[in-house]
């Protein structure tokens, strides 16, 4: 089949979705289809995401049988052979603050458009699948719309490694407002010393990694909290991960499992999430695979000063992570079987 | 610099067309830069391009890009306040070849006000940019003639490591490495192969577009009893086998029909060192070839060209000239990745 895999883009960012979609085309090109990966640019405000709007619908394509649309505008395509794997929806005109834009009258109709343009393309698409439970409550609440859960497989095929904790816990992922990893240096004010915080990933902005370094120095946590503020390798995160007492994450109402969850359960060792982080419980189960504790410093605090004491309750929530990992069955054959029926 | 290069793409379909993006953005990253490449999809059919147009020129770039590239039509229409235009041609049914026998739109109501609209567009898009560059003198003076713009030609070079290339020797075949299809007139060297009078070679490598005209192409070598002189290798060419091919030959084939630009089968007989035997009507590669320069440009007959491979086998000595001579033009002519990126990143900023 050939098929145009339709994502959207941001220039010069590149992040979990776009890998995802990368991997995608490379799956559904070793099953013998001819794939390929359309990057439409959605702006980033609302009068540069109409345009985009506009872009996707009037886009005229030949010579595809299928289209598989993972994000908002893209999926708007007209193709009357379309299945869409929802990542998540143009989540700020579906939400309220702080993912969602602060409401001005003149954003109305905007939201509108998104709304209805949403509704007819998940109506006149063949089929919708969402990436996770989270997402096919939000198409369920938003538009009406019963999506089967088809969880996406990670976009690499690194080797974890596990190995005894060193004595720190491990906050990965892109640095930015939305994976709030402030919360987590804010909550090492409130621990005794005898742990450390490893903070490590590409920065939203330079201001991002800023922010937090300028916190990290006002609370004098210097010496217990290392940033790296950079993009980190697949051998430098399997190593941090390996030699962890445990990982915090903590976005904010995430979309899917969390790639940072899975990494961490498949080095065997437990995730600290909060209990807004969304997508994240479907891996951590409070007291079975890690922790879910309220997204304010001091639970926090305590949840971590936990782990990082209990080394043998760490590990028995770590091994049962993996084995939670392990029996969500991902594979890439499912997908690519589900997403050209 | 932050850079974006857009171009437009038949999905599933059109392969080579994306190899100048590629290249472009190469040699852009290795310049220091930081390029995002947009290939956006972009229907053939008339009927489906005027919304599809309106569509293109809708993409929002954001606030995050310091210039846009664009390369395949119509990505010109696309809107930046620093745009900078790589024009390869023009939608050529309705310009170039209007006037010919490959137009295949009726010069009706529908068709003439088409042509209308699109020049209008174009006119537009590039009229915007702060620079319009053309891969070649021909489409140059198309865009002189239908748009009344006044753009610079920037010779596209070969891209990724062209050290790959080598010269061993220059042996006793002529080399025509090239999709084999009706309109790069392979056809026309078989037939030259009947009226060579010295013990010169032909091999004919590529891929047969249609599969079908391979096998009309080894009907006619089988029936002019030319299987000894003439080895017709269909199939894809791995790329190893053409520098090994390029290196070796005699001297290089090159006969499309009026094509757009040089083509880069003529830059790898440059980079090899070899000769080129082309025609008079071949195009864009007689911006690269002159006659006893260079190589060869002929009449498109079988007889003449037959006269030019003989040529260049009965005094090899001057084909080795004119093949140094090609490979000498390149530098003539700017053709380099550094004075692109120059251009490119230089112009109107």
């Amino acid at each position: 089949m050939r098929i145009l895999v339709a994502n959207n883009a941001a220039p010069f960012v590149r992040g979990g979705a776009e890998m995802l979609a990368e991997r995608l085309v490379r799956e559904l090109v070793a099953e013998g289809h001819e794939a390929e990966l359309w990057r439409l640019p959605l702006g980033s405000a609302p009068d540069q995401m109409t345009d985009s709007m506009i872009a996707a619908s009037l886009t005229r394509l030949e010579y595809v049988d299928r289209v598989i649309g993972l994000k908002f505008p893209a999926y708007l395509v007209p193709h009357e052979n379309k299945v869409i794997w929802l990542v998540h929806q143009l989540r700020q005109a579906y939400e309220p603050p702080p993912v969602g834009w602060v409401g001005t009258a003149s954003l109305g109709p905007f939201i509108e458009a998104v709304h209805s343009a949403d509704d007819a393309a998940f109506r006149r698409a063949r089929s919708v699948y969402a990436i996770s439970p989270v997402v096919a409550e939000r198409l369920r609440v938003g538009n009406a719309v019963q999506a089967p859960v088809l969880l996406t497989p990670p976009h690499t095929d690194t080797a974890y490694r596990h190995e005894d904790a060193e004595g720190y816990i491990v906050a990965l992922g892109r640095i930015g407002a939305g994976k709030r990893q402030w919360l987590a240096v804010e909550a090492m004010a409130h621990t005794r010393p005898g742990f450390r915080l490893v903070v490590a990933g590409p920065p939203d902005t330079p201001e991002s990694a800023a922010q937090i370094l300028r916190r990290v120095e006002q609370l004098e946590l210097g010496d217990r909290v290392e940033v790296i503020p950079r993009f980190i390798d697949e051998d430098e995160k399997v190593d941090l991960l390996a030699r962890c007492s445990g990982s915090v994450y903590l976005p904010i109402d995430e979309d899917s499992y969390g790639y940072v969850c899975y990494e961490a359960a498949m080095a065997r060792k437990p995730t600290i999430t909060a209990t807004d982080s969304g997508g994240t419980h479907t891996l951590v189960h409070h007291g079975t695979t890690g922790l879910v504790v309220a997204p304010e410093p001091v639970a926090l605090a305590d949840a971590m000063a936990h782990i990082a004491a209990n080394a043998v309750e760490a590990k028995a929530l770590g091994e049962r992570a993996h084995a939670a990992a392990v029996g969500l069955q991902l594979s890439w054959e499912r997908v690519v079987e589900e997403l050209t029926r | 610099m932050r850079i974006v290069i857009a171009s437009t793409t038949v999905p599933t379909i059109d392969g080579g067309g994306r190899l100048i993006v590629r290249w472009t953005a190469d040699a852009l990253r290795e310049a220091g830069h930081q390029v995002e490449e947009l290939y956006l999809p972009f229907p053939t059919d008339l009927r489906l391009i005027m919304p599809a147009l309106v569509g293109l020129r809708a993409i929002p770039l954001g606030d995050e890009v310091d210039r846009l590239v664009t390369i395949r039509w119509p990505a010109h229409v696309m809107q930046h306040p620093n745009k900078v235009a790589w024009f390869i041609h023009h939608y050529r049914q309705l310009f170039d070849l209007w006037d010919t026998e490959y137009r295949g739109i009726r010069a009706d109501a529908e068709g003439v006000s088409y042509r209308e609209a699109l020049r209008m567009a174009d006119n537009l898009g590039l009229g915007e940019s702060r620079k319009v560059f053309t891969n070649s003198d021909t489409v140059r003076a198309r865009v002189r003639k239908f748009n009344e713009i006044d753009a610079e030609t920037l010779f596209p070079p070969l891209g990724g490591d062209v050290s790959r290339f080598y010269t061993d020797s220059y042996g006793d075949f002529v080399l025509y490495a090239s999709r084999i299809t009706p309109i790069k007139r392979q056809m026309l060297a078989v037939e030259a192969m009947q009226y060579v009078t010295t013990p010169v070679r032909l091999v004919l490598a590529g891929h047969a577009d249609p599969e079908q005209y391979g096998r009309e192409m080894r009907a006619t070598v089988r029936a002019h009893g030319l299987d000894e002189r003439v080895d017709l290798r269909l199939g894809w060419l791995p790329e190893a086998e053409k520098i090994d091919l390029l290196a070796r030959c005699l001297a290089v084939a090159y006969l499309p029909i009026d094509e757009d630009s040089y083509g880069y089968p003529a830059l790898e007989a440059s980079h090899s060192a070899k000769a080129i035997v082309t025609l008079k009507d071949a195009g864009g590669a007689l911006e690269f070839v002159r006659d006893g320069v260079e190589g060869f440009v002929t009449e498109p007959d079988p007889r003449s060209l037959a006269a030019a491979f003989d040529a260049a086998y009965s005094d090899k000595k001057d084909a080795q000239r004119m093949g140094e001579a090609s490979a000498r033009r390149r530098a003539e002519l700017n053709i380099d990745w550094e004075h692109v990126v120059s251009r490119l990143t230089g112009a109107g900023s």
